[in-house]
């Protein structure tokens, strides 16, 4: 056929054959195409059986990207990633029919599904994956950023009205639960993980979960009852990690029944009052019904307090029970149990990072550029320390604590090991001696470079220290901020003991 | 009765190439150990091994003594693996070095691997081609390894189509 004779007129002709033309151009087009995967064939990766690459896939991250990317190489590969349904279950995000691509895909494996619901095209996206809601195995929801006005009112919980036996892991963010639904009415059996964030909820509209080992509810919008949280903690039986992070706990003065969690490993009271005095009488009434074994490490968080704003709530909590001392509150606090770890963030203060913060425990200690000083001086009185740490603290200590400074030192007595991380000259050098001589183990000395040019004669108990290390690893960004190599900090060190020695033994000789 | 670890076994490839090596470093094999658990008597005859040639046995001997004594993996793990898809791309440095190969013979491991049923060399190659693969377009994958379009027109425009999904967030 002379394709150049066809002049470019639509009669009735040149229609039909320019249907011949493009019929012959398809036929080519596919001859090409198939010589093209003949060529593609005799590559040495086509050598690889389909079981072998797919096992390659396997490797590959189950991600949308790569997943389509390696369908999108060449038929081979399309039909290879097609055939192997773990490819498909990881459903992130992507439109609706992306969503429905990547379930029927899947085929009947079990899925992990992250959604967030923006728009009404993602609320479609739930229809999707409700049609295949009975092998979701992780389930991960979230609304819009924006107040509480803004959230979906799409009760995700209507997901599961009918089962939730497979799943796992559920992760909400930012909706509304409606009062009236019952999520679990016929119970999620496997549900291992629940975390609730930004979520209107009723605690009351939960039924037992018998395998939940990890519960998160974080700054939910609406006020919850003490009681309710309360009903839901007794639903959890096997709960190992709980956290209460910004809860507003309304305390409606109802007797709480005693709850006995066997097994939690974790409890963290994150941030727990807004500055009233009721939620921490609420924490405590809590913390006090709950029945824990001894090792549950507890974590009780503060957050924005002035020392002084700080007492005078612990001041007026301590009304609630038998002292009219604050500090006795923050030993009732560690007493019960409730409080074997206790951090207390300062406010930010203008041109810092808000990085110091007070950290409590029964084994740590730390000071760090804080104004809580008080709060930590009077927990250190109840407990037992084995490790006390100094950090970033830059300025002279007597700052801190006045009026006793050394009052501070006192209470480090009991701690076997002194941490001491970017201290400042004026701690170490005038307060620490006094410990130094005490039988403590001090690991992690971090002096900086101007420290080794002061010249205090008193840290001569120093070197009767038992070990002695001028760094670790961690600490070797410090070095690289100060401008001084490990070895150059060593070489200065040893030189500051040389000195130190014999001006010592020179004392000794004029002496004798 | 099992043989003595220190047995020396020997292996003839389909380049008529052979080689004598001992029975623990052969048992990485998997098919091998399987073989000679099957035959009896000893046998001074080499076990014949059609789809492996010499120079690529050769590099599989040499990851088998390598890793000589270490535990094979169980099908247990294997499953467990499969099933959570929790597999890491981590490769040993001794490995990395060791599959430094041009692609011609990166395949032909990996193929002799899977022959020769030996799991965690098989892995090692697998690992190293997705490795080669992730974070790529398919036109760089394609380029990689030298393979061209060969889509329909229809497979086109669903692929078109997929891509247009994958964007619309």
């Amino acid at each position: 056929m002379a394709y150049a004779t066809i002049t470019p007129t639509l009669t009735g002709t040149n229609t039909e054959a320019l249907a011949k033309v493009e019929a012959e151009i398809d036929a080519q087009r596919r001859k090409l195409v198939d010589l093209y995967s003949i060529r593609n064939s005799l590559l040495p990766v086509s050598s690889l059986p389909s079981e072998v690459l797919s096992r390659v896939f396997s490797f590959v991250p189950v991600e949308k990207a790569t997943v389509l990317s390696v369908t999108h190489v060449s038929q081979y590969w399309r039909y290879v990633a097609l055939g192997d349904p773990s490819l498909w279950t990881q459903i992130d995000g992507g439109n609706v029919h992306l969503a429905g691509l990547f379930a029927e895909r899947s085929r009947n494996l079990a899925l992990s599904v992250n959604l967030g619901l923006c728009d009404l095209d993602e609320h479609k996206q739930v229809d999707v994956i409700l049609a295949s809601f009975d092998r979701v195995r992780d389930l991960t929801l979230c609304g819009p950023a924006g107040p509480p006005s803004t959230w979906t009112s799409r009760d995700p919980f209507l997901v599961w009205a009918k089962s939730a036996r497979t799943l796992e892991t559920l992760c909400l963010s930012r909706m509304k639960v409606s009062r009236r639904k019952v999520p679990f009415s016929r119970d999620a059996p496997r549900l291992r993980l629940l975390s609730l964030q930004n979520v209107t909820f009723r605690c009351s509209s939960f039924r037992r979960f018998t395998s939940l080992t990890t519960l998160r509810i974080e700054e939910p919008a609406n006020e919850v009852l003490l009681h309710d949280i309360g009903r839901l903690l007794a639903a959890t039986p096997l709960l190992q990690y709980l956290v209460l992070d910004r809860v507003q706990f309304i305390d409606n003065g109802d007797t709480m029944k005693p709850l006995q969690l066997p097994c939690l490993v974790d409890l963290t009271l994150g941030l727990v009052s807004y500055d009233t005095e009721p939620h921490l009488v609420a924490v405590i009434r809590l913390l006090d019904s709950l029945d824990l074994p001894p090792t549950t490490n507890r974590s009780l968080i503060f957050n924005s307090y002035e020392a002084e704003a700080f007492e005078g709530l612990l001041s007026s909590v301590t009304s609630h029970f038998t002292s009219n001392n604050p500090i006795h509150t923050v030993n009732a606090l560690i007493d019960r149990r409730f409080c074997l770890s206790l951090t207390i963030y300062p406010p930010p203060t203008h041109g810092m990072e808000d990085t110091g913060k007070v950290n409590i425990s029964t084994t740590t200690a730390c000071i760090g550029t804080t104004v809580c000083h008080s709060v930590f001086i009077a927990a250190l009185d109840f407990l037992p320390l084995t490790t006390a740490q100094i950090i970033d603290l830059d300025m002279p200590i007597s700052t801190f604590y006045q009026p006793s400074p050394h009052g501070i030192i006192d209470r480090f007595f009991g701690a076997r090991e002194l941490h001491v991380y970017n201290a400042g000259a004026e701690l170490l050098f005038r307060y620490l001696w006094d410990v130094l001589a005490r039988d403590w183990t001090i690991t992690s000395f971090f002096p900086k470079l101007e420290m080794l040019g002061w010249r205090y004669g008193n840290l001569d108990m120093m070197v009767h220290q038992e070990s002695l290390t001028l760094c670790d690893a961690a600490l070797q960004n410090r070095f690289v901020k100060d401008n001084v190599s490990s070895d150059e900090m060593g070489t200065l060190f040893c030189n500051f003991l040389g000195d130190l020695f014999g001006s010592l033994n020179a004392g000794d000789e004029e002496s004798e | 009765m099992a043989a003595p670890a220190t047995q020396q076994i020997k292996i003839r490839c389909n380049d008529e190439k052979e080689f004598t090596v001992d029975r623990d470093v052969l048992e990485r094999s998997v098919l091998i150990k399987n073989m000679l658990e099957d035959v009896t008597e000893q046998q001074d005859a080499p076990i014949p091994l059609p789809n492996v040639s010499g120079p690529v046995m050769a590099k599989v001997l040499e990851y088998c003594t390598h890793h000589r004594g270490e535990p094979l993996p169980s099908a247990d793990t294997e499953q467990s693996q499969d099933e959570t898809r929790k597999r890491t791309t981590d490769i040993s440095e001794w490995d990395q070095k060791f599959i430094t190969v041009d692609q011609e013979m990166l395949f032909e491991i990996i193929l002799a691997a899977n022959y020769l049923d030996i799991k965690s060399l098989l892995d090692v190659g697998c690992k190293t081609v997705a490795n080669m693969i992730k974070g790529k377009t398919p036109e760089e994958i394609r380029k990689l390894f030298n393979i061209v379009n060969d889509f329909t027109p229809e497979e086109e425009a669903q692929i078109k189509k997929e891509n247009e999904w994958a964007e619309d967030r």
